[in-house]
């Protein structure tokens, strides 16, 4: 027993049996009023937002198979804040079953503010069930819903290179155009180097809006377009974004850098393309890629799994349901076909919102697929956006149905 | 519309917010027989116990350490004797619920920069090798530190006599523990006053006050006793995979249990009845009984949004109307693209400052500006290749008076204003350290009231409850509990509750909340 004393005996064993009466007098010091506001949850809303209903506002068509969309919040809504490369989440239902898919917001952050819109550029795929859909469906005056934005495709100082180059092929051009815009109000990064790969000259979107940007940008935009097809007027550079071409348009290929946004097939040659020039992985940031068309053609795809199925136990509060599921497409779209979505964002593994509990089989991931943490691997929560089933599968769906 | 049912009409106990004290209070009813439902708003369990995956990384979003997951006495362990019981959350969590984890010791309690004084020291674990640390420090003071040990140890068992007996007996207290009488009503600055330390000593013993972040003359000296002792003589703990792991793990031994657990399910308010609280109404419209329900949320929350305002009796407005919230986190996750010992990185907390002036960085941090302290972790420190072949992970917890983020809420400059607060945190470390981490930067990730606000529905971003001052400790709440349990069929657990924050002393006031509500209804 110490014998430390604060105030002398007497006092300090008066000091501590006081706080018992002296709780009692400190509470009836109290108000009746208990304070619920929150002002850091209201900016919180501004920064996220939630789930938001916009109209389309007018229809751009930008190439033959792109469009962008122009929406307003409907009465009373917001538009949510984002950073220049985010995406949303829309939320899509086609022949009465939901379904979502993410789409990078292609108009820049101030706009929503300033002009009370946000922009969405979608490439029409040959056989995509989705964009079909959106073709066909989505007129000026039509309502979508989508919530976000999400996503982590966005330049952050402390890690970036002042120099950006962009390596986009197809209609991973969107984010950048919304970057690219964000630039000339205020924005980041401070220089920008834009190689954008496509088959064909029709298939440039945003053509004459780039050279534009870069035209009033003071030279902080650059745009290239290389490409791969065999048109035969142009004069401009050709092939693919390979190594030569990447160290021709951007010189010094050293203290930059990449952020890469197009089709899956893209990422696996950027990479290969990366380690050529000595870029390390620091400087390469990829946008997730969002939903898979076939996964088949995936190399470490398991080709003896190709058009087998399963059969899926979907447990959902206290009801179950036995639904098929095949090994080429993930779970998230077995559950869809089936009527029983659950609410997703990325649709690429990343962000991990579908996240479930797969109490008994086993899945496969693309191998490069980033966003699983090791307890979940370890303990089978599974991304069901991603993942194939390679056996029968007991899945616990959290999400709400 | 799946016509698939969610929920039963009517369960034993519902207990809405899944963080550690949710999860607790669930185990534990489930143990003991009862049909549990646990409802959670966010899409997976575990509250702050969790992680976030950005590229190759997974960050550890808050745990620092672990208390009271230790196998008795460090110094009596590493002497091959016995070594006392095991750290209570250990035995409640893993031998009690039966919740299977693994943990790790760092090899040092943390490492102190101080530049004011000169300080650049690595504080061990266990008595004799603490006391040796504070006598090379600063000749003279180890005698001082063997008695300020034994008085931390003292006021840890007196509380664990609080916190386990079910009837407390003051005059036992008053009669057999004169010194945690004598000195548990005052601040850890009125105490640390009086054993004569010198102000090098003072300063390097202040460092836990970063898992706190209050004024030492506001901290009430039995709750930093408890936690010295704790730390010091049983070790502080980090999980194998994060803390995210510690939540997967309970959540399969709750499956194992038969508790159904439900995520992105919002409960929107309490159902009531008569006098009584009889069930929650979901988000999404339904309605759910039973026949007690727990609440994780802030009860200020409950108070102010979930339940009726006539049903709420005035004694317990006034205590909410008198209680502060305490504190709000700004942190700063970096994902490095070396290994922490490439990098010169030693330790696995780090606390660096000019000086600790408990006083003073408690009005510094009441604004939105440079923090004056940093608390920095690296798990890689500990478990090497924890996060992956060839790299690390650092993580910056600062913490801020809640109100302080008021300042700067303008979603514009948000950005520009974390870097700022940010960059300040790096190059402090780069400086203090000798490191150089700024060009192995590979992720990034930043964290502000805003972001536990988001996604723990923290109010104003406060994570640690109401501020622990001397009348509202977890003394007073502990001798106060059965008297504020102010509605019938409700229950508080968590942080903001008597055993107040962290996760082990959540762990145990949920346990013991849900053996006090099955006492009642589990007949």
């Amino acid at each position: 027993m110490s014998d430390i004393k604060v105030k002398g005996n007497i006092r300090d064993i008066l000091k501590f049996v006081k706080n018992i009466p002296g709780r009692k007098r400190w509470i009836n010091s109290g108000g009746l009023d208990v304070d619920g506001s929150d002002k850091i949850r209201e900016f919180t809303k501004e920064l996220h937002g939630g789930m938001v209903d916009a109209r389309i506002d007018s229809i751009k068509q930008e190439t033959n198979s792109t469009r962008t969309y122009r929406l307003r919040a409907v009465d009373g809504g917001r538009l949510p804040f984002f950073y220049a490369g985010q995406y949303i989440s829309v939320k899509l239902e086609i022949d009465g079953r939901s379904l979502t898919r993410p789409y990078s917001i292609s108009s820049a952050p101030r706009d929503v503010d300033d002009a009370g819109y946000l922009e969405i550029t979608i490439k029409k795929k040959k056989a995509g069930y989705v964009t079909n859909y959106i073709w066909d469906n989505w007129k000026e005056g039509t309502v979508v819903r989508f919530d976000g934005a999400y996503g982590e495709f966005w330049y952050q100082g402390i890690r970036d290179q002042k120099h950006v180059v962009a390596l986009a092929g197809g209609s991973g051009i969107t984010p950048f155009r919304s970057i690219a815009r964000d630039m000339l109000s205020g924005g980041r990064p401070e220089k920008l180097t834009i190689l954008y790969g496509v088959s064909d000259e029709n298939d440039i979107i945003f053509k004459d809006e780039l050279n534009e940007l870069a035209a009033k940008s003071n030279g902080r935009i650059k745009v290239h377009y290389v490409l791969s097809g065999t048109s035969e007027c142009w004069e401009g550079e050709r092939g693919f974004l390979c190594a030569d071409v990447i160290q021709k348009l951007v010189g010094d290929t050293a203290g930059k850098s990449y952020f890469v946004c197009g089709p899956r097939v893209m990422y696996g040659y950027i990479d290969k393309t990366m380690q050529e020039l000595g870029i390390i992985r620091r400087f390469v940031r990829r946008e997730a890629y969002g939903e898979t068309d076939d996964i088949t053609l995936h190399p470490a795809f398991p080709k003896d799994r190709i058009g087998k199925t399963y059969r899926l136990l979907l447990k959902y509060g206290i009801s179950e349901v036995e639904l098929t599921c095949r090994a080429d497409e993930t779970i998230l779209v077995s559950l869809e076909r089936a009527g029983y979505a659950m609410d997703s964002r990325c649709r690429s593994g990343e962000c991990g919102w579908c996240r479930s509990y797969a109490e008994k089989g086993t899945v496969w991931y693309p191998p490069e697929m980033e966003g699983l943490r090791k307890s979940d691997l370890d303990e089978n929560f599974i991304h069901p956006c991603s993942a194939y089933p390679m056996s029968d599968i007991v899945l616990y769906v959290q999400n709400q149905l | 519309m799946t016509g698939l049912k969610r929920y039963k009409e009517r369960y034993d106990v519902v207990v809405a917010g899944a963080g550690f004290g949710g999860i607790a209070a669930a185990l534990r009813l489930a143990q003991l027989g009862a049909d549990v439902l646990l409802l959670e708003q966010h899409n997976m369990i575990g509250g702050y116990e969790t992680s976030f995956v950005r590229g190759r990384f997974e960050f550890e979003a808050t745990l620092h350490v672990l208390m009271e997951f230790g196998e008795g006495l460090i110094e009596k362990i590493e002497q091959g004797e016995p070594a006392g019981q095991h750290g209570r959350a250990r035995r409640l969590l893993v031998e009690q619920l039966g919740v299977d984890i693994e943990v790790h010791r760092p090899e040092d309690m943390y490492h102190c920069i101080l530049s004011d004084y000169g300080i650049d020291m690595k504080m061990p674990f266990g008595r004799q090798k603490c006391i040796e640390a504070i006598e090379k420090l600063s000749p003279g003071d180890g005698e001082k530190m063997a008695k300020y040990l034994d008085v931390c140890e003292e006021m840890a068992e007196v509380l664990e006599y609080i916190e386990s007996e079910p009837k407390i007996d003051i005059m036992k207290i008053l009669k057999e523990h004169t010194s945690f009488v004598r000195l548990a009503g005052y601040s850890v600055a009125e105490v640390n006053e009086q054993f004569g330390f010198s102000e090098k000593t003072l300063q390097a013993l202040s460092c836990m006050v970063g898992f706190l972040g209050l004024s030492f003359r506001v901290i009430s000296f039995p709750v930093w006793a408890v936690m010295m002792h704790r730390y010091f003589m049983e070790g502080s703990f980090i999980p194998e995979k994060t803390s995210h792991y510690l939540a997967n793990r309970a959540e399969l031994r709750l499956r194992e249990l038969g508790v159904q657990i439900e995520c992105c399910a919002k409960v929107e308010r309490f159902l009531t009845k008569g006098n009584r609280v009889v069930g929650v109404e979901m988000a999404s419209g339904e309605k759910i009984y039973a026949k007690h329900v727990l609440c994780n949320a802030l009860p200020t929350i409950a108070i102010t949004e979930m339940l009726p305002a006539e049903f709420i009796p005035k004694r317990m407005r006034k205590l909410y109307n008198v209680r502060n919230l305490s504190v709000a986190p700004f942190a700063l996750y970096l994902g490095l693209d070396k290994p922490a010992k490439e990098l010169g990185i030693t330790s696995y907390e780090y606390f660096i400052a000019d000086n600790l002036d408990t006083e003073k960085i408690a009005e510094v941090v009441k604004h939105w500006v440079k923090h004056p302290k940093l608390v920095v972790t690296c798990t890689d420190t500990v478990i090497p290749g924890c996060v992956g072949e060839g790299c690390c992970h650092l993580g910056f917890a600062e913490l801020y008076h809640t109100d302080a983020m008021m300042e700067a809420l303008d979603k514009y400059g948000y950005q520009q204003t974390n870097e700022s607060l940010a960059n300040h945190l790096i190059d402090r470390f780069e400086r203090d350290t000798g490191t150089h981490i700024r060009e192995h930067i590979e992720e990034i990730s930043i964290a502000t009231p805003s972001t536990f606000q988001r996604y723990a529905n923290a109010m104003r971003g406060n994570v640690y409850g109401y501020e622990q001052t001397p009348v509202d400790n977890v003394i007073s709440r502990t001798l106060n509990k059965d008297k504020e349990r102010f509605i019938k069929g409700l229950d508080f657990v968590g942080g903001a509750t008597f055993r107040t924050v962290g996760v082990s002393s959540v762990i145990s006031s949920g346990v013991k909340v849900a053996e006090d509500v099955w006492a009642e209804i589990g007949n």
